[in-house]
């Protein structure tokens, strides 16, 4: 295939990189990444995805989009007041790349509808904001065999991970079930520094670009966490688990069931 | 005397510059299979002075550059 003029200038800076070059944009554009969440993390991570010209993108998130939302989600303008998130954030990908494929779903995941959704991408970003739905993304991946990266922001801190399913430690090998409701405040509870969401959100992007390019090693195996008030960066190393419940040897987690205080339970 | 070497691709160059040159000329390589060879034709000045030693960076082999008599410079570049 010839590449078009107008193609080669806007991913000129990647194309120049040695590691990725013509073959790994091709990879970008043939490939299908899952953003589970349209809010901090998912903002910057569907901005990035979209600008680096991967080909289709998913984006999922019930919600609408609120004024307390702009502090921090940067794909939503104040405009966007009102609309469905994912509508708002598909329209800022488009602008910046009109050729990608947007995908949205304006849903809670749940139980019931993960395998579905998630069936068929390479890639799942996981920005959402409960205990619960991280969970359940773990283990839906895990059985699925997709790989993803986990993500979490509070106030002044962030974490991340990825995820090679069957090959490195998932988030249960780690944390084995979620903590008791309300044990750990939300965003809205706790408040969140804005700019921190798009310092773990782009760290999410990348891995995903990586993921995608075969470039570098992934975060597999371990958990990032920083801290931006001493603006201090960690890395600790993590094991997979032979006895975890999800992705151990002896799994006893094989069919997925919604948490209690699941968001799904959240729909009025 | 060098032997005389036959480009497998030839892309000219001339007017374009920095550094989209050396992405037109990363896509010609892609094109060719290892150890087939790619000439270039460079402007004098900063595409010459960069494009040869990114494709050499990069882990390819430059054969010769020689200035024409338009002064850009024909250069051959074996692909790793």
């Amino acid at each position: 295939m010839e590449l078009s003029e107008a193609y080669l200038e806007r991913y000129s800076r990647h194309i120049l990189l040695q590691d990725v070059g013509v073959e790994g944009q091709e990879k970008l554009a043939a490939a299908k990444v899952l953003i589970v969440g349209a809010g901090g993390l998912g903002a910057p991570v569907a901005l990035y995805l979209a600008a680096a010209g991967v080909g289709t993108i998913g984006i999922l998130d019930h919600d609408l989009v609120e004024l307390s939302n702009l502090q921090r989600q940067v794909v939503h303008f104040t405009k966007d007041i009102g609309a469905p998130k994912v509508d708002s954030a598909r329209e800022k990908m488009l602008a910046i790349n009109p050729e990608l494929i947007v995908k949205t779903y304006q849903d809670y995941l749940c139980a019931a509808n993960i395998h579905e959704i998630i069936a068929g991408y390479d890639f799942v970003v996981d920005g959402v904001d409960n205990f619960p739905t991280k969970f359940l993304i773990n283990d839906a991946c895990v059985m699925a065999g997709i790989p993803f990266s986990h993500g979490g922001i509070l106030r002044f801190d962030g974490q991340t991970m990825t995820v090679l399913p069957g090959q490195s430690a998932c988030y249960r090998c780690v944390f084995r079930t979620p903590p008791p409701p309300d044990a750990v405040p939300t965003c809205s509870q706790a408040g969140v520094l804005g700019a921190i969401a798009g310092m773990l959100g782009t760290i999410q992007a990348t891995e995903a670009l990586k993921y995608i390019t075969g470039v570098g090693d992934l975060l597999t195996d371990t958990l990032l966490s920083f801290n931006a008030k001493a603006m201090t960066f960690r890395r600790v190393a993590i094991k997979r688990q032979p006895d975890c419940p999800v992705c151990g040897a002896q799994p006893t987690i094989t069919k997925l069931v919604d948490a209690e205080q699941s968001v799904c339970d959240l729909k009025r | 005397m060098n032997m005389p070497m036959v480009a497998d691709a030839t892309r000219n160059l001339r007017g374009v510059s920095c550094p989209m040159n050396l992405v037109y000329t990363k896509v010609e390589l892609a094109k060719l299979h290892s150890g087939q060879i790619l000439e270039v034709i460079l402007d004098d000045g900063a595409p010459v002075n960069n494009v040869p030693g990114s494709a050499l960076k990069e882990g390819h082999t430059i054969i010769s550059q020689e200035q024409l008599a338009d002064s850009a410079w024909a250069v051959l570049i074996r692909k790793k």
